[in-house]
């Protein structure tokens, strides 16, 4: 097997947030979101900012997981995290008590756990506290189709039947934006807070893309209020991005490509 | 179907889709045509089979479930079968090698000698035709496993749904189980196999175990989810 660590990278100075750390805040945020929605739907903007953590918690454990050298690529284990966390948040749909949307995220960390303790102890993959990690992954995952699933609802326990379209959009556009912030970094020069920079940017986009879809399915006002706040979200984590690119690289020359 | 024997349907479905990972022959090495196997990686090649074979089966809903079996895993096997193809047309005609296994001395199929086509400093290219066979046969598995948790999923939650949404969300469901089934078979495979000839087809009992208890979790909690809460 090829879990050769690489080693937490020491390279962060002195930066590096806990992939826990950042878990416990996106829980928290995440939550409140959620509560926000279901209480102020109007105050859907507030929403829309505290789900970009659950990204960024997400991106994390993709990273810790990937910088041990898988056997498969960040897409796989991205994916495996998003199939996990998005089927648990679909089938919470269907459970009939008050606040379902959280027993699916429950239910994410829990499959995402037993999913990386078959990975840890039969196929012996000797990635240490993999199992957290994915279960990380699959709640974070979960928290995002939530919110989404109900904004796009109207209602946090149930589902319009017309929404079903979106769904598959849902799964994929979560897992992206959580694989591809360390896909897209990974190199000799990668480290976290510059990952993180660019996860909290393609959890903007991400959030700007449901934007243009709710307006199918909520009043404008929610509409403009997820896509203003998205679209500046994109430009600030953007700029702060690429500040950061522009810090750590050697020179920047103009090819005259594009 | 009864809910109970649905459940088991996810589980029995979800355990064939793992299992089926280890017939098909890729490997993301494979696109320099230094190994054996299409160029993807075991997830995504699985999965695409897979999706093709749901769709196929989704078809098929109203027909019952044999027919419904049948249709998800020839679609999956075309799919597969017409993927092999084309990289091997990519491989003999823009490449310029020949389809060869870099494990096996002669083709346990055509009787082939496998050596003399080898380019010296690789492991294979292209899919010759041991890996075909296994390839298809391994999309015939996971597109039964696929539409059977397909309809299992669907048979759980129509009834609280109209049709055309338990269709859909059943499907996204399905595609789900079928990506961390997927998954699982690649870690085992470190991202390339060759098919059921290749040394590491040998760990297929890992697999099994280990999509078994996955199965078993994602399928109680759909189950849970839609008929006992």
């Amino acid at each position: 097997m090829s879990a050769q660590p690489t080693g937490q990278p020491a390279a962060n100075n002195g930066k590096y947030t806990t992939t826990y750390t950042l878990f416990l805040i996106a829980i928290v945020c995440s939550t409140v979101a959620l509560m926000i929605f279901n209480a102020v739907p109007h105050a859907v903007f507030l929403s829309i900012i505290l789900i970009w953590p659950a990204f960024a918690s997400g991106a994390s454990a993709v990273k810790d997981i990937s910088s041990y050298g898988i056997g498969t690529g960040v897409a796989s284990i991205g994916m495996l995290g998003a199939g996990v966390g998005t089927i648990s948040a679909f089938s919470s749909i269907f459970i009939d008590i008050p606040f379902s949307a959280f027993i699916g995220i429950i239910a994410a960390f829990v499959i995402g756990f037993v999913t990386g303790l078959c990975a840890n102890k039969i196929i012996k993959m000797k990635i240490p506290r993999m199992e957290l990690k994915i279960a990380i992954m699959s709640a974070s995952a979960a928290m995002i189709a939530t919110l989404f699933v109900s904004i796009f609802s109207n209602n946090i326990d149930m589902l319009l039947t017309d929404v079903y379209i979106v769904l598959p959009l849902i799964f994929i556009a979560t897992a992206l934006a959580i694989i591809h912030p360390y896909n897209g970094s990974m190199g000799a020069g990668e480290n976290q807070p510059r990952t993180l920079k660019l996860a909290f940017a393609e959890a903007s986009l991400t959030t700007l893309l449901f934007g243009l879809i709710s307006l199918a399915y909520t009043d404008t006002i929610t509409s403009i209020e997820i896509l203003l706040v998205s679209g500046l979200g994109f430009v600030i984590f953007t700029t702060i991005f690429l500040r950061a690119i522009n810090a750590e690289i050697y020179k920047l020359e103009w090819s005259g490509v594009v | 179907m009864d809910p109970i024997i649905a459940l088991f349907g996810i589980i029995i479905g979800g355990t064939l889709v793992g299992v089926c990972v280890h017939f098909i022959p890729c490997s993301a090495v494979g696109a320099m045509a230094a190994t054996t196997g299409i160029a993807t990686g075991p997830t995504m090649l699985a999965a695409g089979a897979g999706m093709m074979g749901l769709m196929a089966a989704a078809y098929n809903l109203d027909n019952g479930l044999a027919l419904m079996l049948a249709s998800g895993a020839i679609a999956s096997m075309l799919m597969i079968a017409l993927t092999s193809v084309v990289a091997n047309i990519t491989y003999a005609f823009g490449v310029g090698v020949a389809p060869t296994s870099g494990q096996s001395e002669y083709d346990r199929f055509t009787g082939f000698e496998q050596k003399q086509c080898l380019t010296p400093g690789t492991d294979g290219h292209g899919i010759p035709t041991q890996s075909f066979i296994s390839g298809v046969i391994g999309a015939a598995i996971g597109g039964i496993g696929g539409a059977l948790v397909f309809y299992s999923v669907y048979t759980l939650i129509s009834p609280s749904i109209p049709s055309s949404t338990a269709v859909a969300i059943a499907g996204i469901i399905a595609v789900g189980i079928y990506i961390i089934n997927g998954v699982l078979p690649a870690y085992t495979l470190v991202g390339k196999t060759e098919g059921m000839t290749d040394e590491k087809f040998k760990t297929t009992p890992k697999t099994f175990y280990s999509c078994l208890i996955m199965s078993t979790v994602s399928g109680i909690f759909v189950y849970a989810a839609s008929v006992v809460i």
